[in-house]
């Protein structure tokens, strides 16, 4: 499927239209955050007065230090879908690595991963990351490191079943009977194959690392230099402001979180229904 | 059911649970920098100081002992001690632990009341105005960081129209115990953060018991039911709901540790004084030995929902091969 005809369905899927419109503009926002923010959040000269209502100078009013929301809100743009991009993009390569080894070598290849994904299922995440984070600190590249380590497990489970149910055929048994290298049968056989259930899981992915960044941010394990949402978010609940109803403060970062993470998720939809011709005819009916 | 599924499902268990005490006795003794630090990093604590502090904590001894008296320690109940709290961290936990269960408990339970019945609805009406309703707003709430969701409900509750507590578990100036006052005051606090919980799980369960019940609806022996004549209730309440529960279930266990980190985030922002609280102020006062424990016992916690989600299947489906 070439690329182009791979956009026009997703712009003409109903709700992959929006989820494209709103992943660009935030994109937009996040590449143009120093043209089109009034203030510069990391420039503490910058600051006006403390928790004002939204007015002509502040149009988002100000948080706890005096900074300019509607700034803070657009720069943490960057980060958040920094850090949800990158890690799903790793977290699919890892994943996708991963379940097609444990797939197609299988023994104790498949069996050691496999016991692996176990416990990290059964681990519960959020205190598995604080714990990493207090120990391995918490710049941004290492909670992608964290993120990654802990994210595989999913993926590369539906990519091995996926895999043991294609490794019998007759294509795989052609490739294997020419003499192709293994490494050749699980690049240019296998992975095409499980292709399509990478994608719809990484772009899932996105949504789902997204939300567990500005989670941790929130609960103060965030990048303490950058400006994100999530941090955002952690001082108005230091601050207090929902008890005091900021609602400017409490609003708009959230809503900037729920709303890129929706956009992933729409875009994740869609390309699941374009790419599994099962679910379109059913959801069409 | 068999007793060697039981005894194989028990052992693979325990052997996730050592793996995961492993990992956390290891998990700070191989990354760079020694927590032990700062009971040491002041110069001016003298180097016969910092052996007999070492010595104290058995530290100078070589890591498989270390880790043998982990094991041998942690099989009698004792986890070390709180550096903050200076008190046993088995002692700390085990006030808390009720806190969670009144939470992730009434959570867990008003999430399956509702949602399994939403979700089975939505199935059997399919395409209908309310599975419309319940796709889309599970979109909506897979996409709604739940932290934000909380804050939404604390500003709407407690500042705009004040009918609930803000934070914390009960009134301050009311005895603890079984007397109706407490109780009450501490239902009413409950009622946020377990709203909260409550609701996002709801939405999640009802989503697995649609796909559950759309993919029992196509099976053959749907079909026989209703060439036999059968009447639609029957089919729905005898045949399909039945069999649909039985992957949800599994499922379940598999929610718990989305329910248990839920829990983390929640009690931070009610002020809730549980097990997910005190995992983040030991960790963020660096109380190494409350953090470990509280851990373990969250996994601990994990482990045994898994293991009675996959026994009560076994229970209930009669075609699951116990061997």
């Amino acid at each position: 499927m070439s690329l182009w005809r791979f956009v026009r369905g997703l712009l003409r899927h109903r709700l992959g239209r929006w989820g494209v419109l709103i992943l660009v503009t935030m994109t937009l926002v996040a590449l143009l955050a120093d043209v089109i923010a009034p203030y510069d959040p990391y420039n503490i000269r910058e600051r006006g007065r403390r928790k004002q209502p939204p007015s002509a100078e502040h149009w988002l009013g100000t948080d706890g230090a005096g900074l300019d929301i509607l700034s803070e809100v657009i720069y943490g743009a960057r980060v958040s879908l920094l850090v949800g991009t990158v890690t799903a993009l790793l977290v699919s390569l890892l994943g996708a690595m991963v379940g097609i080894l444990a797939g197609y070598a299988g023994g104790p290849v498949d069996t050691l991963s496999m016991r692996f994904a176990d416990v990290l299922f059964s681990v519960p995440g959020l205190p598995l990351m604080i714990i990493l984070a207090t120990y391995l600190g918490t710049s941004y590249w290492t909670i992608i490191l964290i993120f990654t380590i802990l994210g595989w497990a999913g993926l590369s489970r539906l990519v091995r079943s996926q895999v043991l149910s294609i490794v019998h055929l007759e294509y795989i048994e052609a490739a294997r009977s020419y003499g192709a290298s293994h490494w050749r049968i699980m690049w240019r056989h296998i992975l095409p194959a499980v292709s399509s259930l990478v994608i719809v899981n990484g772009v899932m992915l996105a949504a789902g690392m997204m939300l567990a960044e500005a989670g941790l941010s929130f609960l103060g394990f965030g990048d303490p230099k950058a400006v994100s949402w999530g941090k955002v978010l952690s001082l108005a609940q230091s601050g207090h402001a929902a008890l005091f109803g900021m609602w400017w403060w409490v609003v708009p970062p959230g809503a900037a979180i729920f709303v890129t993470a929706l956009g992933f998720m729409l875009v994740g939809l869609a390309l699941e229904e374009q790419l599994n011709p099962y679910l379109r005819r059913v959801r069409k009916r | 059911m068999s007793g060697a599924y039981l005894i194989r499902r028990s052992l693979e268990t325990l052997l996730i649970f050592f793996l995961v005490a492993t990992l956390n006795f290891f998990l700070p003794r191989v990354i760079p920098g020694d927590p032990a630090e700062r009971f040491y990093a002041d110069p001016r604590v003298s180097p016969e100081d910092k052996a007999r502090i070492m010595a104290q904590f058995g530290l100078d001894k070589p890591l498989p002992e270390q880790f043998w008296l982990y094991l041998k320690n942690m099989a009698r109940g004792d986890m070390g001690i709180s550096f903050n709290h200076r008190r046993p961290v088995m002692e700390v936990i085990a006030s808390r632990i009720p806190h969670t269960l009144i939470l992730t408990l009434s959570a867990f339970i008003i999430s399956l009341v509702l949602g399994l019945p939403l979700g089975a609805y939505a199935a059997w009406k399919r395409g209908g105005l309310l599975d419309m309703a319940v796709l889309s707003t599970s979109i909506v709430f897979s996409a709604i960081p739940s932290f934000w969701f909380a804050l939404l409900l604390l500003m709407v509750f407690a500042f705009y129209w004040p009918v609930l507590p803000a934070y914390g578990m009960t009134d301050p100036n009311l005895t603890p115990g079984l007397n109706l006052a407490y109780v009450l005051s501490l239902a009413r606090h409950a009622v946020l953060p377990v709203g909260t919980l409550a609701t996002l799980e709801t939405m999640r369960y009802a989503i697995l018991m649609r796909s559950s019940m759309i993919e029992t609806l196509g099976k053959p022996y749907i079909i026989v039911a209703r060439s036999k004549g059968l009447t639609e209730r029957m089919i729905l309440f005898r045949h399909v709901v039945r069999n649909a529960m039985l992957p949800v279930i599994t499922s379940l266990g598999m929610k718990l540790p989305a329910l248990l980190g839920g829990v983390v985030i929640i009690e931070s922002i009610f002020s809730w004084e549980g097990m997910g609280q005190l995992i983040l102020t030991s960790s963020r006062s660096l109380d190494y030995p409350l953090m470990q424990g509280v851990f373990l016992l969250l996994a601990a916690l994990t482990l045994l929902g898994n293991f009675l989600a996959d026994i009560s299947y076994a229970l209930f489906d009669p075609r699951v091969e116990l061997t």
